[in-house]
């Protein structure tokens, strides 16, 4: 029987990163570090924004998470950082200070890149980290037929 | 603990095939040292399932829990192939190139080392082996045929049947029964309803799904309350894993001592090639254990690494193997899975895993492939899988089509017959080392084209059962593009020739007469998609029957 593929993902994504993004990024002699991710927190509520039913992710404490994910060195950083960096230099002012409605439109163009560039790459492991992280919330069950886990109740057919 | 003497048998592994033997020997009176490498594991404290962001953990992996392992040749992506590739429409659109090794998946060999064994993440479908299995190349030309026959092992699946609790309904399934199931069968979850009668509608017949999970309290164990998460552990020890049944039963004969943590590291031939001690550490510790009746259970990776390793000057390529077998005809798991988005469905989440089965569907290669109402193994029972695997887009839109669309995931999968290459065997790696400094199992296993062409049927039948319920195709996965196996077979294979087999056809080594082998490692032939754990307690219960 084949087993349920594992959400156990930052192994996964890091073996792909590391066989690709080195043709991927050019040579920026780019430092990453925590303070390059100012706008990790607006991307994320973009991604998964609040509604009636449930919280953002930053509400939801996601970017925490993913910070700490991310570490502080290797592909998977350098990915994060490089690219909030370009989203930043999009428009007059940094992504976070962007209305809304324009986040929504870079987000939503970034989904149509080619994952073999930085943008498409970026946001599907953005995207995937985030609705695993959200997910694993019980306040982000507002709205589904869900107990917070699976027991002690069950679900009788 | 001094292990020593004192004890009438040894059995090495505690997982379907150790506990059943376990059992089993105790039964007969004698006094058993059970040698198991793994941790012992408490359900209720381990896999308790009761926590916020139950979907990110799987089975526990606590030290020690799983082997060390290598791969070697495991094929490549063939372009001719492509139509069997993995995707899914919610994940990351990443693909080898083809032409690119296979690769091992995430889970590759999945298995567990612990007081109980595989049967511990194991699902428990609680299959006999169709009797034409047992003469497949008689009746197709293709495998091999078993040394024994379906009646050989009747009673034996009847006794394993009702030592772990199996529920079913009996219905004709081809596998004659000496006697009703223990249980009533459970129902059928919203997922299974669905796919029983598209399958109805295709010609396909569809049934109840024998399960080693109790619909009533049995053995002093509580009915299922169909958490949905079997392969996670079992907390409520419902499901008829080893530990709780044959593991248990043997403990209340008192003549039972199990050790965990105790790794064998090398058995010892003597006169008349009768083995006549072990090497185990136990904690750090080592030492040496007399092994009057050896039993050796512990799979079909790590029983012919264990002979394998346990080569010397008079038996240079391993003991138990003067046919030359050892490791080799290693056969993975063939299988399939088809997911859709099913309009009007609510509800797929709930349930029991794997409650509904086709034998054959395929009228052109029958007895070659079955498939299985997957939904709940799958994991499609959560929101980080309906987010992450079956639906696409972010923000509001996705958190609405979530709500609106959570519970009509159906998945439908497919187990086939796998004949192996000859590329296929377990070696030992010497460039790997395990953390005791010994060389660890090396998997080779490559698929042929007549397993490809039998992956595409599996692709083909489970395509048409969504296609016909009117599902959305939204995932698949299969053996093509990743090595992942939990059922594997073959590499010490029973016979009665002894040039060509490692045991005789009871599980007795040919070259050592207190060595019995009870694992999958015995299988001559995959059989056609059934779940392997009850024939391993059968073959085991047999062998212990006779051994002791």
């Amino acid at each position: 029987m084949m087993t349920a593929p594992s959400t156990e993902r930052r192994s996964a994504l890091l073996m792909m990163l590391s066989t690709t993004l080195a043709t991927l990024l050019p040579q920026t002699g780019l430092a990453a570090g925590p303070q390059d991710l100012a706008s990790l927190g607006a991307v994320l509520d973009t991604l998964f924004p609040s509604d009636a039913l449930s919280p953002s992710a930053t509400e939801l404490g996601v970017d925490a998470k993913i910070r700490e994910a991310l570490g502080s060195e290797g592909p998977l950083l350098q990915l994060f950082t490089l690219t909030l960096d370009w989203m930043d230099g999009l428009d007059d002012r940094p992504f976070r200070d962007l209305p809304p409605t324009r986040q929504a439109e870079i987000v939503e163009a970034m989904t149509s890149s080619d994952y073999n560039q930085i943008p498409g790459r970026f946001y599907h492991i953005a995207r995937a980290l985030t609705f695993e992280f959200a997910y694993a919330t019980p306040e982000a069950l507002g709205g589904l037929p869900l107990h917070p886990a699976p027991q002690p109740d069950g679900y009788s057919p | 603990m001094t292990l020593g003497s004192g004890h009438d048998a040894v059995v090495i592994g505690s997982g379907a095939g150790g506990g059943a033997a376990a059992w089993q020997l105790c039964q007969g009176g004698l006094k058993v040292l059970l040698l198991e490498s793994g941790p012992a594991f408490d359900p209720p404290k381990d896999y308790p399932l009761t926590e916020a962001g139950w979907e990110r953990q799987g089975f526990p992996a606590p030290p020690g829990s799983r082997a060390i392992l290598s791969y070697g040749d495991l094929g490549t992506l063939d372009t001719r192939y492509e139509d069997l590739a993995s995707w899914s429409r919610g994940g990351l659109p990443w693909r080898l190139p083809p032409g690119a090794p296979r690769p091992p998946s995430d889970a590759g060999y999945a298995h567990v080392m612990g007081l109980g064994g595989s049967t511990l993440h194991f699902v428990g479908e609680a299959h006999r082996l169709n009797p034409d299995v047992f003469r497949r190349r008689s009746v197709t030309g293709q495998g091999t045929d078993w040394p024994i026959s379906y009646e050989d092992l009747e009673t034996f699946y009847t006794r394993a049947e009702q030592v772990i609790g199996v529920a079913s309904d009996g219905a004709p399934d081809g596998r004659p029964r000496s006697a009703p199931y223990l249980l009533p069968p459970h129902p059928f979850g919203p997922g299974a309803l669905a796919a029983v009668s598209a399958g109805a509608r295709i010609g396909q017949h569809w049934q109840v799904n024998p399960r080693a999970a109790l619909s009533q309290p049995f053995d002093d164990r509580p009915a299922c309350n169909y958490c949905g998460q079997c392969s996670r552990g079992c907390p409520l020890g419902d499901k008829g894993s080893a530990d709780v049944t044959f593991l248990r039963r043997a403990a209340r004969t008192g003549r039972l001592t199990v050790v965990t943590g105790a790794t064998v590291t090398r058995l010892h031939s003597g006169p008349n090639g009768r083995i006549v001690r072990a090497d185990v550490v136990v904690q750090r510790r080592a030492q040496t254990v007399e092994t009057p009746l050896l039993f050796l259970c512990a799979g079909a990776v790590q029983t012919p690494r264990l002979l394998l390793l346990s080569a010397s000057a008079e038996q240079p390529e391993g003991l138990a193997n003067s046919s030359g077998q050892v490791g080799r005809n290693f056969i993975e798991t063939l299988a399939w899975r088809s997911s859709g988005l099913l309009p009007g469905l609510t509800g797929s989440h709930r349930g029991l895993p794997a409650d509904a089965i086709c034998w054959g569907p395929d009228a052109a290669d029958p007895g070659g492939f079955r498939l299985n109402h997957t939904t709940l193994e799958a994991g499609l029972n959560g929101p980080i899988a309906y987010a992450n695997r079956l639906l696409s887009g972010h923000g509001a839109a996705l958190k609405d089509a979530l709500r609106n669309r959570f519970g009509s995931a159906l998945a439908i999968g497919a187990i086939g017959e796998l004949v192996p290459d000859d590329r296929s065997r377990i070696t030992l790696d010497a460039q790997t080392r395990d953390g005791l400094g010994l060389p660890v199992a090396r998997i080779s296993s490559v698929l042929t084209e007549a397993a490809f062409e039998r992956l595409r049927r599996m692709a083909r039948a489970a395509r048409a059962v969504l296609a016909e319920a009117g599902a959305e195709l939204v995932e698949e996965a299969g053996s093509r593009d990743a090595f992942t196996a939990t059922h594997v077979f073959g590499t010490a294979r029973m016979g009665i020739d002894p040039a060509v087999s490692v045991t005789d056809p009871l599980g007795r080594s040919h070259d050592h007469p207190n060595l019995w082998v009870a694992d999958a490692s015995l299988f001559p032939s995959s059989g056609g998609g059934e779940s392997p754990s009850l024939t391993i307690m059968a073959l085991a219960l047999r062998a212990a029957e006779a051994a002791g």
